[in-house]
């Protein structure tokens, strides 16, 4: 474990000196995450404009359910942004059969390769929109509330990185399974508004086969008085773990059938 | 004869897109499930409503895929000179016996057309099923919906490539393109018509090309933009589609004579 943290620690030091030889993107890189989630804001708030409420439910809780979202795809975004990579970037190229002579666990080699900045965005900008929104919504906090969101966001961001090797798992037969992990990803779009507006099929498949909606709607519903889905919202890092637990063996189970490229 | 090599580079583009079939079936997924949320979306947001702001929940339906269709049209040709400037790449293309601009915009045609044949139509026949999208008003309003759509096509193909000329300049263009992607998706109109933003918002919007992008075409196809609107709208689609294709020609030419390329 602590041989694994230094070696953390070494890679990301590296990274970070990449990083500052191209300071000018790295500005670039995290204005553009602040555009792109401002675009979802914006149009958010031109809508609500026109109406009071969206299916019973204020601007504010919507807000607060977008800056969870945003937070728990920042962890996901910042620390495992490799995942999206397995296919092209190791497969392909033969550079997996680099990383298997290794005496260090594959999965933490790719993942410790990358340490994507722009994510710091996403955590400045989904941070401030809860703090916006709770402080509109009136929600006071107490210390156990805190810890219960972190725990909240890290179960989100969970989610997403088990969603993600599950399906960048697929890599090892397909050779780049992106297409694949990307079609999936547009699904987590759903999380983004109450999931009390979607018909009952979508809802089911968010909640049992791709658990997108704990990444936003559910673990919110926790902070909400009087709004239901208090068994859910509790469930959310039980859901975290069996989807990272599975996820984990699923990619093990294809490294085991991998056969190189040798290219 | 000076056409004909153009047309031969688009042609092969349409071959080399429709190899990818994974990446296909992909955006296919994806364009149907953004067509779904926004479905459910105004329908919650029409729940106790029969219009917003004079738009009635049929017409924000229509107008919501056809720009999600539209956006579909979005650059491309400008990546792929990025790509070029940042690999090296491009010292080669300068070298043959074409414009690296007209063929990119060649290849681009063909991108684009077959996205049309292959992803918009079948997708505007889900969107027909499940959603619902409205007749167009007229014959006329179809006609100039039609030009519209080719000339807003053509002017997000000239902005794409202005942003991937600037990669001459900074080489790692990736987050001036995402910038560039939040600008447009927000003052084209392709998620929400521009009627709906706040009047100082509407007059900036005046001035600027996005609003040629999305909102003009699909807004005279819904009838948004009246009759007597149509033919200056256009007009204005087209002065923007000629300022851009000058400039881009203007500072390619300009970008090529400074061009360093690294050892690729």
């Amino acid at each position: 474990m602590k041989r694994y943290a230094k070696l953390y620690w070494l890679y990301a030091k590296n990274h970070f000196k990449v990083m500052m030889e191209y300071r000018m993107d790295f500005l670039i890189g995290v204005l553009s995450v602040f555009g792109q989630q401002f675009a979802a804001l914006f149009f958010l708030s031109i809508v609500f404009q026109h109406i009071e409420s969206l299916n019973g439910w204020s601007f504010y809780e919507i807000l607060f359910i977008y800056g969870i979202a945003f937070l728990g795809r920042a962890v996901h975004h910042i620390f495992f942004d490799n995942l999206w990579t397995i296919g092209w970037q190791y497969i392909r190229t033969g550079n997996l059969d680099r990383i298997l002579m290794r005496p260090v666990n594959p999965l933490f080699q790719i993942v410790a390769e990358r340490v994507q900045q722009d994510g710091f965005g996403q955590l400045l900008i989904g941070g401030s929109v809860l703090w916006l929104a709770s402080n509109e919504l009136g929600m006071s906090w107490s210390v156990m509330d805190v810890i219960v969101l972190l725990i909240m966001v890290l179960a989100s961001g969970m989610i997403y990185i088990a969603v993600n090797l599950f399906f960048a798992t697929f890599s090892f037969w397909m050779i780049d399974s992106l297409p694949v992990v990307f079609a999936v990803f547009s699904l987590s779009d759903f999380a983004r508004y109450p999931m009390t507006i979607y018909s009952k099929v979508i809802m089911f498949v968010l909640t049992y086969i791709i658990p997108f909606g704990f990444t936003a709607f559910y673990p919110a519903m926790y902070f909400f008085e009087g709004r239901g889905f208090t068994m859910f919202a509790l469930a959310t890092p039980l859901v975290a773990i069996l989807s990272l637990v599975i996820a984990y063996r699923f990619w093990l189970f294809g490294l085991r059938a991998f056969a190189s490229t040798g290219s | 004869m000076r056409l004909q090599k153009y047309v031969a580079l688009a042609a092969s583009q349409i071959k080399v897109d429709m190899a990818y079939t994974a990446w296909y079936w992909a955006s296919m997924f994806s364009v149907t499930m953004r067509l779904f949320i926004l479905y459910f979306f105004w329908q919650a947001v029409y729940e106790n409503k029969t219009d917003v702001s004079g738009i009635s929940l049929s017409m924000m339906l229509t107008y919501a895929v056809l720009a999600t269709m539209l956006d579909q049209f979005r650059g491309g040709a400008g990546r792929e000179l990025a790509h070029l400037i940042k690999h090296g790449g491009v010292a080669v293309e300068l070298l043959r016996p074409y414009h690296l601009l007209d063929k990119l915009l060649a290849q681009d045609i063909g991108t684009k057309t077959s996205t049309f044949f292959r992803s918009t139509l079948p997708l505007l026949v889900i969107a027909m099923l499940f959603i619902g999208v409205d007749p167009p008003t007229s014959l006329e309003s179809v006609f100039a919906f039609s030009i519209s759509v080719v000339l807003a096509i053509l002017l997000a193909t000239l902005i794409d490539l202005l942003v991937g000329v600037l990669s001459f300049y900074t080489v790692n263009v990736w987050g001036l393109s995402v910038l560039q992607e939040a600008i447009i998706t927000i003052m084209s109109g392709a998620i929400i018509p521009l009627t709906l933003f706040p009047d100082w918002f509407q007059t900036i919007s005046l001035y600027l090309p996005f609003a040629s992008l999305v909102y003009v075409p699909v807004a005279i196809y819904t009838g948004d933009i009246q009759a007597s609107g149509i033919w200056p709208s256009i007009l204005i689609q087209l002065a923007w589609v000629g300022a851009f294709f000058l400039f881009v020609r203007l500072l390619f030419a300009y970008a090529v004579r400074k061009v360093t390329v690294f050892g690729g």
